[in-house]
Protein backbone atom coordinates (compact mmCIF):
# COMPACT_ATOMS: atom_id res chain seq x y z
CA UNK A 1 0.00 0.00 0.00
CA UNK A 2 1.36 3.39 -1.01
CA UNK A 3 0.98 5.51 2.09
CA UNK A 4 2.08 8.88 0.67
CA UNK A 5 -0.82 11.34 0.45
CA UNK A 6 -3.02 8.92 2.40
CA UNK A 7 -5.60 10.95 4.32
CA UNK A 8 -6.21 9.90 7.89
CA UNK A 9 -9.73 9.90 9.32
CA UNK A 10 -10.50 13.24 10.88
CA UNK A 11 -11.71 13.66 14.44
CA UNK A 12 -11.80 16.19 17.23
CA UNK A 13 -10.26 16.90 20.60
CA UNK A 14 -10.79 19.22 23.50
CA UNK A 15 -8.52 20.07 26.40
CA UNK A 16 -10.78 20.38 29.40
CA UNK A 17 -9.55 22.68 32.18
CA UNK A 18 -8.51 19.79 34.46
CA UNK A 19 -6.69 18.16 31.55
CA UNK A 20 -4.95 21.46 30.80
CA UNK A 21 -3.81 21.60 34.44
CA UNK A 22 -2.59 18.00 34.31
CA UNK A 23 -0.81 18.57 31.00
CA UNK A 24 1.08 21.59 32.31
CA UNK A 25 2.09 19.54 35.34
CA UNK A 26 3.14 16.58 33.17
CA UNK A 27 5.20 19.01 31.07
CA UNK A 28 7.02 20.50 34.13
CA UNK A 29 5.21 23.78 33.51
CA UNK A 30 3.32 25.84 36.14
CA UNK A 31 -0.40 25.28 35.46
CA UNK A 32 -2.17 28.26 33.90
CA UNK A 33 -5.32 28.75 31.78
CA UNK A 34 -3.37 29.13 28.51
CA UNK A 35 -2.44 25.67 27.21
CA UNK A 36 1.23 24.80 26.86
CA UNK A 37 2.39 25.26 23.23
CA UNK A 38 3.18 21.53 22.99
CA UNK A 39 -0.49 20.87 23.83
CA UNK A 40 -0.97 21.14 20.04
CA UNK A 41 0.89 17.82 19.75
CA UNK A 42 -1.38 16.24 22.37
CA UNK A 43 -4.56 17.53 20.71
CA UNK A 44 -3.38 16.24 17.32
CA UNK A 45 -2.44 12.86 18.73
CA UNK A 46 -5.70 12.42 20.59
CA UNK A 47 -8.01 14.10 18.12
CA UNK A 48 -7.08 12.39 14.89
CA UNK A 49 -9.65 9.73 14.05
CA UNK A 50 -7.26 6.80 14.35
CA UNK A 51 -5.53 5.44 17.43
CA UNK A 52 -1.77 5.54 17.71
CA UNK A 53 -1.69 1.73 17.64
CA UNK A 54 -3.82 1.69 14.46
CA UNK A 55 -1.67 4.43 12.90
CA UNK A 56 1.44 2.31 13.42
CA UNK A 57 -0.47 -0.73 12.10
CA UNK A 58 -1.23 1.35 8.99
CA UNK A 59 2.53 1.94 8.72
CA UNK A 60 2.95 -1.86 8.75
CA UNK A 61 4.51 -1.65 12.20
CA UNK A 62 3.54 -2.39 15.76
CA UNK A 63 3.64 0.10 18.60
CA UNK A 64 5.81 -2.43 20.46
CA UNK A 65 8.31 -2.81 17.60
CA UNK A 66 10.10 0.43 18.23
CA UNK A 67 8.71 3.11 15.90
CA UNK A 68 10.36 6.35 17.02
CA UNK A 69 9.27 9.96 16.87
CA UNK A 70 12.32 11.41 15.12
CA UNK A 71 11.23 14.98 14.47
CA UNK A 72 8.28 17.19 15.31
CA UNK A 73 7.32 20.70 14.27
CA UNK A 74 4.54 22.79 15.73
CA UNK A 75 3.21 25.93 14.12
CA UNK A 76 0.72 27.86 16.21
CA UNK A 77 -1.39 30.08 13.96
CA UNK A 78 -3.23 31.47 16.99
CA UNK A 79 -3.04 30.84 20.74
CA UNK A 80 -4.58 27.56 21.87
CA UNK A 81 -7.44 27.66 24.32
CA UNK A 82 -8.60 25.27 27.01
CA UNK A 83 -12.10 23.83 26.71
CA UNK A 84 -12.22 24.65 22.97
CA UNK A 85 -13.21 22.06 20.38
CA UNK A 86 -10.56 21.40 17.74
CA UNK A 87 -11.21 19.52 14.53
CA UNK A 88 -8.14 17.46 13.65
CA UNK A 89 -7.33 16.52 10.06
CA UNK A 90 -4.32 14.45 9.11
CA UNK A 91 -2.43 13.20 6.10
CA UNK A 92 0.63 11.03 5.55
CA UNK A 93 2.73 13.44 3.53
CA UNK A 94 5.66 11.26 2.53
CA UNK A 95 7.43 7.96 3.02
CA UNK A 96 11.18 7.73 2.38
CA UNK A 97 13.29 4.62 2.72
CA UNK A 98 16.52 5.29 4.63
CA UNK A 99 19.19 3.29 6.40
CA UNK A 100 20.89 3.99 9.70
CA UNK A 101 23.78 2.24 11.40
CA UNK A 102 21.78 1.93 14.59
CA UNK A 103 18.43 0.58 13.37
CA UNK A 104 19.26 -0.58 9.81
CA UNK A 105 16.66 0.03 7.08
CA UNK A 106 13.77 2.21 8.14
CA UNK A 107 11.00 4.29 6.63
CA UNK A 108 10.93 7.97 7.45
CA UNK A 109 7.19 8.68 7.51
CA UNK A 110 5.99 12.29 7.68
CA UNK A 111 2.47 13.00 8.94
CA UNK A 112 0.84 16.41 9.05
CA UNK A 113 -2.02 17.22 11.41
CA UNK A 114 -4.09 20.39 11.09
CA UNK A 115 -6.05 21.69 14.07
CA UNK A 116 -9.02 23.92 13.27
CA UNK A 117 -11.18 25.87 15.70
CA UNK A 118 -14.57 26.83 14.22
CA UNK A 119 -13.10 26.11 10.78
CA UNK A 120 -10.16 28.47 11.29
CA UNK A 121 -6.61 27.01 11.30
CA UNK A 122 -5.25 27.06 14.85
CA UNK A 123 -2.14 24.89 14.63
CA UNK A 124 -0.22 22.54 12.37
CA UNK A 125 1.77 19.65 13.81
CA UNK A 126 4.16 17.75 11.55
CA UNK A 127 5.59 14.55 12.96
CA UNK A 128 8.30 12.40 11.40
CA UNK A 129 8.40 8.79 12.52
CA UNK A 130 11.28 6.39 11.96
CA UNK A 131 9.75 2.97 11.38
CA UNK A 132 12.29 0.11 11.36
CA UNK A 133 12.10 -2.28 8.39
CA UNK A 134 14.35 -5.11 9.52
CA UNK A 135 15.52 -7.36 6.68
CA UNK A 136 14.06 -5.20 3.93
CA UNK A 137 16.24 -4.13 1.01
CA UNK A 138 16.07 -0.96 -1.02
CA UNK A 139 17.44 1.35 1.61
CA UNK A 140 19.47 4.20 0.19
CA UNK B 1 24.49 36.12 18.88
CA UNK B 2 22.92 36.16 22.35
CA UNK B 3 23.16 33.04 24.49
CA UNK B 4 20.01 31.92 26.29
CA UNK B 5 20.22 31.45 30.06
CA UNK B 6 21.14 27.89 31.01
CA UNK B 7 18.29 25.62 32.04
CA UNK B 8 18.18 22.42 34.09
CA UNK B 9 15.65 19.82 35.19
CA UNK B 10 17.03 17.86 38.13
CA UNK B 11 15.13 14.63 37.60
CA UNK B 12 12.73 13.22 35.03
CA UNK B 13 9.69 11.92 36.89
CA UNK B 14 8.13 8.61 35.71
CA UNK B 15 4.80 9.49 37.39
CA UNK B 16 4.40 12.41 34.97
CA UNK B 17 4.92 10.01 32.06
CA UNK B 18 1.90 8.02 33.23
CA UNK B 19 -0.28 11.14 33.30
CA UNK B 20 0.97 12.12 29.87
CA UNK B 21 0.32 8.63 28.47
CA UNK B 22 -3.35 9.08 29.42
CA UNK B 23 -3.56 12.61 28.00
CA UNK B 24 -1.86 11.50 24.77
CA UNK B 25 -3.83 8.24 24.52
CA UNK B 26 -0.44 6.61 23.99
CA UNK B 27 -0.45 2.96 25.11
CA UNK B 28 3.26 2.33 24.48
CA UNK B 29 4.39 0.45 27.62
CA UNK B 30 7.95 1.81 27.50
CA UNK B 31 6.57 5.05 28.98
CA UNK B 32 4.80 3.26 31.83
CA UNK B 33 6.67 0.20 32.86
CA UNK B 34 10.42 -0.13 33.37
CA UNK B 35 10.13 -3.92 33.02
CA UNK B 36 8.50 -3.49 29.59
CA UNK B 37 11.23 -1.09 28.49
CA UNK B 38 13.82 -3.70 29.57
CA UNK B 39 11.92 -6.59 27.95
CA UNK B 40 11.70 -4.72 24.63
CA UNK B 41 15.42 -3.96 24.78
CA UNK B 42 14.81 -0.20 24.72
CA UNK B 43 16.18 0.93 28.07
CA UNK B 44 16.46 -0.11 31.70
CA UNK B 45 13.99 2.56 32.83
CA UNK B 46 10.80 4.21 31.56
CA UNK B 47 11.33 6.31 28.43
CA UNK B 48 10.12 9.90 28.47
CA UNK B 49 7.64 10.71 25.70
CA UNK B 50 8.98 12.81 22.83
CA UNK B 51 6.47 15.65 23.36
CA UNK B 52 7.52 15.86 27.02
CA UNK B 53 11.13 16.35 25.99
CA UNK B 54 9.96 18.96 23.48
CA UNK B 55 8.03 20.68 26.26
CA UNK B 56 11.21 20.96 28.34
CA UNK B 57 12.86 22.92 25.53
CA UNK B 58 9.75 25.08 25.18
CA UNK B 59 9.83 25.73 28.94
CA UNK B 60 13.42 26.90 28.65
CA UNK B 61 12.47 29.33 25.86
CA UNK B 62 9.45 30.69 27.73
CA UNK B 63 11.60 31.18 30.83
CA UNK B 64 14.12 33.12 28.74
CA UNK B 65 11.39 35.35 27.26
CA UNK B 66 8.68 35.84 29.91
CA UNK B 67 5.29 36.67 28.41
CA UNK B 68 6.35 35.65 24.89
CA UNK B 69 4.24 33.45 22.62
CA UNK B 70 5.88 30.49 20.91
CA UNK B 71 4.62 30.41 17.32
CA UNK B 72 6.99 27.96 15.60
CA UNK B 73 8.93 25.12 17.14
CA UNK B 74 10.85 22.48 15.18
CA UNK B 75 12.72 19.74 16.96
CA UNK B 76 14.86 16.72 16.19
CA UNK B 77 14.82 14.04 18.86
CA UNK B 78 18.32 12.59 18.94
CA UNK B 79 18.34 10.32 21.97
CA UNK B 80 16.23 8.87 24.74
CA UNK B 81 15.44 10.68 27.96
CA UNK B 82 14.85 8.20 30.77
CA UNK B 83 13.21 8.25 34.18
CA UNK B 84 15.58 9.70 36.75
CA UNK B 85 17.73 11.54 34.18
CA UNK B 86 18.71 15.12 34.72
CA UNK B 87 18.36 17.31 31.62
CA UNK B 88 20.31 20.46 30.80
CA UNK B 89 19.49 22.94 28.10
CA UNK B 90 20.92 25.88 26.25
CA UNK B 91 20.63 27.84 23.07
CA UNK B 92 21.04 31.19 21.41
CA UNK B 93 19.13 33.92 19.62
CA UNK B 94 20.00 33.75 15.91
CA UNK B 95 17.74 36.44 14.49
CA UNK B 96 15.45 39.27 15.55
CA UNK B 97 12.89 41.14 13.46
CA UNK B 98 9.95 43.48 13.92
CA UNK B 99 6.78 42.33 12.21
CA UNK B 100 3.42 44.10 12.56
CA UNK B 101 4.92 46.14 15.38
CA UNK B 102 5.93 43.08 17.43
CA UNK B 103 9.44 41.77 17.95
CA UNK B 104 10.07 38.19 16.90
CA UNK B 105 13.12 36.25 17.97
CA UNK B 106 14.40 33.11 16.29
CA UNK B 107 16.37 30.79 18.54
CA UNK B 108 18.37 27.59 18.36
CA UNK B 109 17.92 25.29 21.33
CA UNK B 110 19.36 22.03 22.56
CA UNK B 111 18.92 19.63 25.46
CA UNK B 112 21.56 17.27 26.83
CA UNK B 113 21.50 14.40 29.30
CA UNK B 114 24.79 14.63 31.19
CA UNK B 115 26.85 11.52 30.45
CA UNK B 116 24.78 10.43 27.44
CA UNK B 117 24.92 13.50 25.22
CA UNK B 118 22.53 15.50 23.13
CA UNK B 119 18.89 14.42 23.09
CA UNK B 120 17.19 17.31 21.29
CA UNK B 121 18.07 20.06 18.85
CA UNK B 122 15.60 22.57 17.59
CA UNK B 123 14.68 25.98 16.36
CA UNK B 124 11.89 28.24 17.56
CA UNK B 125 10.24 31.56 16.84
CA UNK B 126 8.74 33.56 19.70
CA UNK B 127 6.69 36.74 19.54
CA UNK B 128 7.69 39.02 22.39
CA UNK B 129 5.06 40.92 24.34
CA UNK B 130 4.39 44.50 23.32
CA UNK B 131 4.83 47.29 25.80
CA UNK B 132 1.14 46.87 26.73
CA UNK B 133 1.73 43.15 27.41
CA UNK B 134 -0.08 41.82 24.33
CA UNK B 135 1.40 39.36 21.81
Amino acid sequence: MDLAAHELPSGSARLEPYQNWLLHDAFYSPPRPEPHPVAAFVLANRGIGISLADLFALFGSDINDGPLLAESSIELHRPLAEDAEYEVRGVIESVERRRSRRIGPFDRITCRFDLLQDGVPAATVTNVFAVPRPGEEGAS
Amino acid sequence: MTELPGWKLDQVDPARMKTLALLLADPNPIHLDAAAARRLGVADRQVNQGPSTMAMAANMLLAAFPGARLTRFSTRLLGLVLAGDSVEGGGSVIDREILDGLERVRCQVHLDVPGRGRVLEGEAVLVLPAADGNT
